[in-house]
Parts: structure tokens; C-alpha cells; sequence
């Protein structure tokens, strides 16, 4: 089978939707990330002094940045790619495969990271709820 | 309107199962985020008196609502994919398919993320003002 699959305008048009969300969700993601990073980093400057303070604002950044900030810059990888099967033409599926594999290298370190994150954030609640028990 | 099918090579099938295999995977540790940071959520509201406590408790409920949209997202999308690689003739079809479920769990994911970053901002306002 061939690759020469050229998307009707009506599936561009569903493609450019897609694509403009996924613009749209990496970019106030990105933001929350920022702005969550700003909000942790502004607790642990307060907690700072306190010796025994449990290190829980730093690992809210390390959260927010793996999840708010690196996946959404993941995503505007993807998109960037996926856009040329809506600009270019002749050579659709080809760019669309290739979206995919960038797509899935993304989401496997995407999944790595946060299964690890998640290990060091249940280890530490865990600690904290058991030492204040 | 009648679709021009394609049918994708099995080398092709192979990327897009790999694709598929990755979104249900991603789903796992974002179902697990959900139920820790709801815990965490119940927690902060039940344990903690100070406005901090109140603060982190919604913003663990929105991480919650955050990840249990981009789960389903994943689930669903993968669960498509998995469709081109399974059935022969209407591979297209099943392709705008999992673009038109992307679509709906895009839009679904949009307003907890706004209403996330509207709440960081809100925090960090607050916090420059005690500053």
C-alpha cells in the first residue's frame, strides 16, 4: 500500500481543531506550571528557617515541574509535527506516522517520570502523615 | 460525503499499536496521581485548619479532575488506535475517530487547567501581597 493519502479538507479542518487545542492545553499548562512553580517556591522561601519543615514545597515544584511544565513542552513538539500534515501536501501520512513516534517517545518518559514523581510524593506523604500520627 | 480509504502497511500498524500501547500506559500513573492527590485532597481539608490547608486541598482536587481527564483521554484515544491496527477498510474512519475522541478530552482537560492557573494566580497574588 502506498503512502500517497492526502486528508479532505474536512479532515484538515478536524486536524487543525485538534491540533489548535493541543496548542491551547500545552500553553495554560505550561502556565500553571510556571505560575504553580512561583507559588512553591514562595512557600519554601517561608519555610526556609524552620529546620525540621518537611521538604513537601520543593517536591511541589519538582511535581509541578515534570507534570505542568515538561509534558506540556512534549506537546508542542507533537504539534509542531502534526501541523505539517495540514501545511504540506503529498506527504500526509508520513507526517503523521512521524508525529506518532514523537508522540510516543514523549509519553514513555512522560509515564517514567511520573511514576517516579509519584513514588517520591507517596513516600514522603506517607512519612509526613506517620510522623505527625 | 463518502471517505477515500487507506489502509496502513503493517510496518505502519506497528507504530501506530506502539502509539496506542504508550497512551494506555500513560494512563496508569495519571489514574495513580488522581487517587493520591484526591487522598491528599480529603486530607488537607480534614486535617489542616490553617487557609494554606484549604488552598492546597482545592489545588489537589483540580490536580485530580486534571488527571482523571487526560486518563480517560489516553484510554479512550489508545482504545482507537488499537481499532486501525485490529480491522481492515475503514482505517481512516477509525482515524478521524480517535482525532474526534482527542478533541472532546482536549476540551474536557481545558477548563480544570484554567481554573487551576487561575487559582495559582490568584495564590500568588495573595502570597506577594503578605510579602
Amino acid at each position: 500500500m502506498g503512502t500517497s493519502y492526502e486528508f479532505t479538507d474536512d479532515q484538515n479542518q478536524k486536524l487543525a481543531t485538534v491540533s489548535d487545542l493541543a496548542k491551547a492545553l500545552a500553553s495554560f499548562s505550561f502556565l500553571a506550571g510556571v505560575t504553580m512553580c512561583s507559588l512553591f517556591f514562595c512557600k519554601a522561601v517561608q519555610v526556609a528557617q524552620e529546620l525540621d519543615a518537611p521538604p513537601l514545597p520543593l517536591l511541589g515544584i519538582l511535581l509541578a515541574l515534570v507534570i505542568f511544565v515538561w509534558i506540556p513542552v512534549a506537546l508542542f513538539q507533537v504539534v509542531t509535527k502534526f501541523k505539517l500534515i495540514i501545511e504540506t501536501e503529498g506527504r500526509d501520512i508520513e507526517h503523521l506516522l512521524k508525529s506518532f513516534e514523537l508522540m510516543t517517545r514523549a509519553l514513555k518518559h512522560s509515564t517514567s517520570l511520573l511514576w517516579a514523581s509519584l513514588l517520591i510524593v507517596s513516600i514522603t506523604a506517607a512519612m509526613l502523615i506517620g510522623g505527625l500520627g | 460525503m463518502s471517505v477515500q480509504e487507506y489502509e496502513f502497511s503493517s510496518s505502519e500498524n506497528i507504530t501506530i499499536s506502539q502509539l496506542a500501547s504508550s497512551l494506555k500506559a500513560f494512563s496508569a500513573p495519571l489514574f495513580g496521581l488522581a487517587i493520591v492527590s484526591l487522598l491528599g485532597s480529603v486530607y488537607f481539608k480534614l486535617m489542616t485548619v490553617s487557609p494554606w490547608g484549604g488552598a492546597v486541598s482545592l489545588l489537589l482536587g483540580l490536580v485530580t479532575l486534571t488527571a482523571l481527564a487526560t486518563g480517560a483521554l489516553a484510554v479512550t484515544a489508545g482504545n482507537d488506535l488499537v481499532q486501525i491496527v485490529k480491522t481492515e477498510g475503514s482505517d481512516i474512519t477509525h482515524l478521524m475517530k480517535f482525532f474526534s475522541r482527542v478533541q472532546r478530552m482536549l476540551m474536557l482537560s481545558l477548563p480544570p487547567v484554567l481554573a487551576f492557573l487561575c487559582l495559582n494566580l490568584a495564590l500568588l497574588l495573595t502570597s506577594f501581597v503578605q510579602i
